[in-house]
């Protein structure tokens, strides 16, 4: 009897670590496809940066402000506002705003 | 005497507040989708005499662009067929990413798009300025988007 209890607490403490387990790579993968997601924006703001003229080695991070409204800050510190205006043309600016 | 002049003052003064309120929401209504789409970005694209209505057009306009060297439409490209793989996994429900999360690409995609193109081929940085919604809805949805991959396969 107490062998059939211990057997059966052994089992649903592996199911219990299984499931923990189960739960963690579906939150890892959420933060995977999230991180992939935030690396095409960084990448993508890099490039209009780049071929806008200024300089910045990487996007090391960005905040969106509006719809097609962000400010990028450059690995250097640099801070750019990218912003599409109402006639479809994309503007660079420096950012000096601290947020 | 008529009807509303027999009506006390503070019965008048709601019915004429729920009267604007039915107005306003009706104005509303009717020009939501309009009001919407003038005061966001890109919405004041100046007028063309052709316009590009879908991503094939786009492309097209791309690859015969001479604001744009033969390298980066080659990137471009890469760009715009990744975006399609994307999407394709998306309308067929087994994509890593979430619909925001490919608008977001699709309007990066184009604003790199517009700042490649915008001093050296006004025209088709207007069609495309024009076009930018439009294909992102054709785009989104699942049966004009598997129409267009027949229409490209075709």
């Amino acid at each position: 009897m107490r062998i059939a209890s211990i057997c059966v607490l052994y089992v649903a403490g592996l199911i219990f670590v299984q499931a923990c387990s189960e739960g963690n790579y579906e939150d890892a993968a959420i933060a995977t496809d999230d991180a992939e997601h935030a690396e095409i924006v960084k990448r993508d703001l890099f490039a209009i940066i780049s071929l806008q003229g200024a300089p910045c080695q990487r996007v090391i991070e960005y905040d969106v402000q509006d719809e097609l409204d962000y400010v990028a800050t450059c690995e250097t510190g640099d801070r750019y506002r990218v912003h599409v205006s109402s006639e479809g043309r994309v503007h660079v600016n420096a950012h000096e705003g601290t947020e | 005497m008529t009807f509303t002049q027999r009506l006390p003052d503070s019965v008048k003064n709601r019915f004429l507040l729920a009267l604007a309120v039915v107005i306003s929401a009706a104005l509303s209504a009717s020009f939501g989708v309009s009001v919407a789409a003038t005061n966001g970005p890109y919405s004041a694209c100046p007028s063309v005499e052709e316009e590009i209505v879908d991503l094939q057009m786009l492309t097209g306009g791309l690859r015969e662009t001479k604001a744009i060297g033969r390298m980066t439409k080659i990137r471009l490209g890469n760009d715009i067929n990744k975006m399609l793989r994307r999407l394709e996994r998306l309308h067929n429900n087994n994509s890593k990413f979430t619909l925001d999360q490919l608008e977001e690409q699709y309007h990066l995609l184009l604003m790199k798009i517009a700042t490649l193109i915008h001093d050296d081929d006004l025209v088709l940085h207007q069609q495309l300025c024009n076009a930018w919604a439009r294909i992102w809805f054709d785009l989104k949805d699942p049966d004009s988007f598997r129409q267009m991959r027949l229409q490209k396969g075709a």
